[in-house]
């Protein structure tokens, strides 16, 4: 519901600021490590934005898989059902690269 | 016309920069801040409590703690003996964020502080997302929830430095698996410190109260 809010409190205020008569997409970012999800996420903003300028804007969700990458040995891999082990090596002490991002990525809209 | 415009925008922004500026705000007194998240009924209130019976006169010790409703748990940490404890009710919110830690923070001295504790509502999921300036996060499971909770919530458990498991005196009254809650949560995060202990019982809250008293020194160098 936070997420919603944010999203659509900073899509107005840049809707106004750059002189978009209406934002038809928006479109975010989700990791699979943000906590959010997806469905929820449109629900809300579907929700929330009746009240809004918004009304007409179309949540475009792009979904982002875990990257990873092993500390040992720099293998890059992409992390499965959160198992954060090195696949080639078994170490557990790897560093996420991609996955925690949760992005307004874009606006399109009409002048 | 239509035109597409790249804004790239981290969507809680807000909340990272006030949670960045209470981060340097605690390290410039070298006050070491703990986020505490668990499901509800973990025993977060309880591991606060035994905390400052035993190290409320070694410490000085303040406790945000945040629930949905009511301040009974700040109510019994002050009977508990803290000295420095306030409550933040979310008012339905499922989560603690950076603006009611600035609020909360306003009110209290922290001058002398050696340690913050920020209790969190109890929830596994939302409360991950909000950066509230800790320096870690510390996760709570406890022997009556299951044991794959690690993999049902891993960004929490990821996110964490160290997870503690209560309620070990009730091991074998339920099907809980203490190994092999450890094993999925270190398949998550390889890195967590993971301390297994009783509030109830008192057993190894003094292996907890050593983690934080090597914390607490790690933070004063």
């Amino acid at each position: 519901m936070k997420v919603a809010q944010e999203i659509i409190s900073f899509s107005e205020k840049e809707m106004h600021e750059r002189g978009f008569a209406a934002l038809t997409e928006i479109g975010v970012r989700v990791g699979a490590l943000s906590c959010i999800d997806p469905e929820s996420l449109r629900f809300a903003f579907d929700v929330l934005k009746k009240e809004t300028g918004l009304s007409q804007a179309v949540l475009n969700i792009e979904r982002v898989t875990i990257e990873a990458r092993c500390i040992s040995c720099g293998t890059e891999f992409e992390v499965a059902d959160y198992v954060f082990i090195c696949p080639k090596c078994g170490a557990n002490d790897v560093e996420v690269q991609k996955g925690e991002e949760l992005v307004i990525a874009y606006l399109t809209g009409d002048r | 016309m239509s035109e597409r415009v790249e804004v790239e925008r981290k969507v809680l922004s807000e909340n990272d920069k006030l949670a960045a500026e209470i981060r340097e705000g605690l390290s410039a007194k070298k006050i070491l801040a703990l986020n505490l998240v668990s499901s509800p009924g973990s025993g977060k209130t309880s591991l606060l409590e035994k905390t400052l019976y035993v190290l409320d006169k070694e410490f000085n010790i303040a406790i945000i703690a945040g629930d949905v409703q009511t301040d009974n748990d700040a109510k019994r940490l002050e009977r508990a003996g803290g000295k420095t404890v306030r409550p933040i009710m979310t008012g339905g919110a499922c989560h603690l964020d950076a603006r009611m830690v600035v609020k909360v923070l306003d009110e209290i001295d922290i001058d002398k502080l050696d340690l913050l504790f920020m209790e969190n509502v109890g929830n596994l999921v939302c409360p991950s997302g909000f950066d509230l300036g800790e320096d870690m996060k510390v996760v709570l499971m406890s022997t009556t929830e299951g044991d794959d909770k690690p993999l049902k919530y891993p960004s929490m458990f990821r996110k964490s430095s160290a997870l503690v498991i209560n309620k070990i005196d009730l091991l074998g009254l339920s099907d809980f698996d203490i190994d092999k809650a450890e094993k999925h949560a270190l398949q998550v995060n390889g890195g967590l410190d993971i301390i297994r202990l009783s509030c109830r019982t008192g057993e190894n809250i003094n292996h907890w109260c050593d983690w934080l008293r090597d914390k607490i020194a790690e933070k004063k160098e």
